[in-house]
């Protein structure tokens, strides 16, 4: 007998079981969304042994990990409806292999509305189970990402999905978090400090600079991928955000970023820079793009040819620019509105990175054969 | 008029930028005597039945567009993963290798011979000047589902010269499917001559 109490909460655990197992019975092709889909019930089941004596689980720590599972299976349900943004992943995919993430499986949400987003890494269901000691055999950790359906074959418009990762990766070695535990001396070098209010309590401040600084930090890790892209949609779709307590304005974000990219030295962006360093003292946030010879293709309507991983993230700043460019498409071509430019590069700019990425893998399997 | 051969076509293949455009071409095994191998490509709209009785490309159907993707699913897939093709079933698909002609060519698209066996039909026709992935509209006209898988080389094109070198593109009004990386539902219904035609039966006892 199910007690009041726990009525809604166990018939949840019973609905995402149900939801998990339509999942695992899919159509996809990935064996580790295989794999962690099926860890993921086996916890459920667990947790779903209300009878057990031997692994008492309290009902607080039921319900975190059924939440985290919850959230987890619309990111999951993304992954495995045969609509994945094959492309960007592929390019994210690259960018957190720089940064040492490769234990890690990238799934995607097509959100309706306008929002990018990268879940919590402690969100993350097999975290959660880590942190309350269950006994679990994940073999790769998820990262969430979600953009708007709209963008979905519009690779260009889908690079705020690099600050969203950057956020994975601060939260994964929580370095700017740890700057800010003692960079009193910073604060007022902070882009936005003239906005502080000088009535904040100390501790205001510096959860203000953690905030903004870890904000500051993933768009000069988006930066450092797609260059100027990083300041194009914000500068585009929210021009005049202000300073709030949780974020920097759009002005100072996207003056940050343009320092980066002419190399400028300021106190505050050297700081971050500082920050980033590998074990060799080479920092992290560099510029890692560079950008293909987009023109002579996209100008015939063809699909440029990408060389490089550095090429393939560079992809992205050459097509905006190119998408930027007046006099396109030129005589004899029938002119297109500005719509339709826009809606061509995006597709010319799919299919260069879907082109690498198939060169990639056959060259690499004919090795493999051959060997 | 006279048929490419593998010379004209692996010299036309060369150069920067190249008189013919096919990206990626994995093998130059593809390119055979008077032909040239493409192969499927990943993305898939795959037609579906709906509430409406039929897709109305008729002149009344003002919102037609709209209605026509409705009978269309689109599904994605990795290089490598297989694609059922189902009896009697439409699929939109498009070719792996974008391709781009010169203005003084044209291409026609077959099956290739190992497919048709199957009962899987395509065919179709490119303009001199095209540019982008070619539109493949297969249909089992077999009795038994069919595996296929992306990458393979499923169709084959037979390139000719044309007498003179066209303004295809040129045209006032941008082409319907120019540029083109992905299957795309029919246009039909946007053919402004619907408008005329309704108005000639409309009047017809007038």
């Amino acid at each position: 007998m199910v007690s009041k109490d726990s009525l809604l909460h166990n018939s949840v655990l019973h609905l995402i079981l149900g939801q998990l197992t339509q999942l695992a019975q899919g159509h996809f092709f990935s064996n580790d969304l295989q794999s962690y889909i099926g860890q993921l019930q086996k916890v459920l089941l667990q947790l779903a042994d209300t009878e057990s004596e031997k692994t008492p689980i309290l009902p607080e720590a039921k319900r975190l990990v059924t939440d985290a599972v919850w959230r987890a299976t619309q990111y999951l349900a993304g992954s495995t409806s045969n609509r994945i943004p094959y492309e960007i992943v592929y390019s994210l995919k690259h960018a957190l292999e720089d940064w040492g993430v490769r234990d890690c499986v990238i799934t995607t949400s097509l959100l309706k509305s306008s929002d990018f987003s990268c879940e919590r890494i402690n969100s993350a269901p097999a975290k959660i189970c880590a942190e309350l000691m269950l006994k679990t055999e994940f073999s790769v950790d998820l990262v969430q990402v979600a953009f708007p359906e709209i963008f979905e074959h519009s690779p260009i418009f889908c690079t705020p999905l690099y600050h969203e990762i950057g956020h994975y990766v601060e939260e994964r070695y929580q370095r700017i978090t740890g700057m800010a535990t003692h960079a009193e001396d910073l604060i007022e070098h902070l882009p936005d400090h003239p906005y502080l209010n000088i009535n904040y309590s100390e501790q205001s401040h510096r959860e203000i600079f953690r905030d903004h600084s870890i904000e500051h930090f993933c768009d000069i890790f988006a930066a450092s991928y797609v260059g100027e892209c990083a300041a194009f949609y914000i500068e585009q779709w929210a021009p005049d955000q202000p300073f709030t307590v949780t974020h920097p304005s759009t002005q100072s974000r996207v003056e940050l970023i343009h320092a980066f990219l002419e190399e400028r030295s300021s106190p505050y962006l050297d700081a971050l820079l500082e920050t980033s360093k590998d074990s060799e003292g080479n920092s992290m946030l560099k510029r890692r793009f560079i950008l293909p010879a987009v023109e002579a293709f996209y100008a015939d309507i063809r699909p440029c040819e990408i060389q490089s991983v550095e090429e393939l993230h560079g992809v992205f700043p050459a097509s905006l620019a190119f998408m930027q460019t007046p006099g396109f498409p030129a005589p004899p071509l029938a002119p297109m509105n500005n719509e339709k430019v826009a809606a061509t590069i995006n597709g010319l700019a799919e299919k260069s990175i879907r082109n690498f990425m198939i060169k990639r893998a056959w060259n690499e399997h004919l090795d493999k054969i051959k060997n | 008029m006279s048929i490419w051969t593998k010379s004209k076509i692996k010299e036309a293949l060369a150069g920067s930028p190249a008189k013919l455009g096919i990206q990626p071409l994995l093998t130059e095994g593809q390119i055979n005597e008077v032909t040239i191998d493409l192969r499927l490509g990943y993305d898939f709209l795959v037609s579906v039945l709906t509430r409406d009785p039929s897709i109305d490309i008729s002149a009344n159907a003002f919102d037609s567009q709209a209605r026509l993707s409705a009978h269309f699913q689109e599904t994605r897939r990795e290089l490598g993963t297989p694609f059922v093709l189902y009896p009697n079933q439409l699929v939109l698909v498009s070719t792996l290798e974008y391709i781009s002609l010169p203005p003084n060519a044209y291409a026609d698209v077959f099956p290739r011979s190992s497919y048709s066996k199957l009962g899987v039909g395509l065919g179709g026709m490119l303009q001199p000047g095209y540019r982008g992935c070619v539109p493949l509209e297969l249909l089992n006209h077999g009795n038994v589902p069919v595996t296929l898988t992306v990458g393979s080389r499923i169709c084959q094109i037979r390139i000719m010269d044309t007498v003179h070198d066209t303004n295809y593109h040129g045209q006032q009004e941008p082409r319907k499917y120019y540029g083109q990386v992905r299957p795309t539902v029919s246009k039909a219904a946007g053919d402004i001559e619907l408008q005329l035609l309704k108005s000639i039966a409309k009047n017809l006892d007038a």
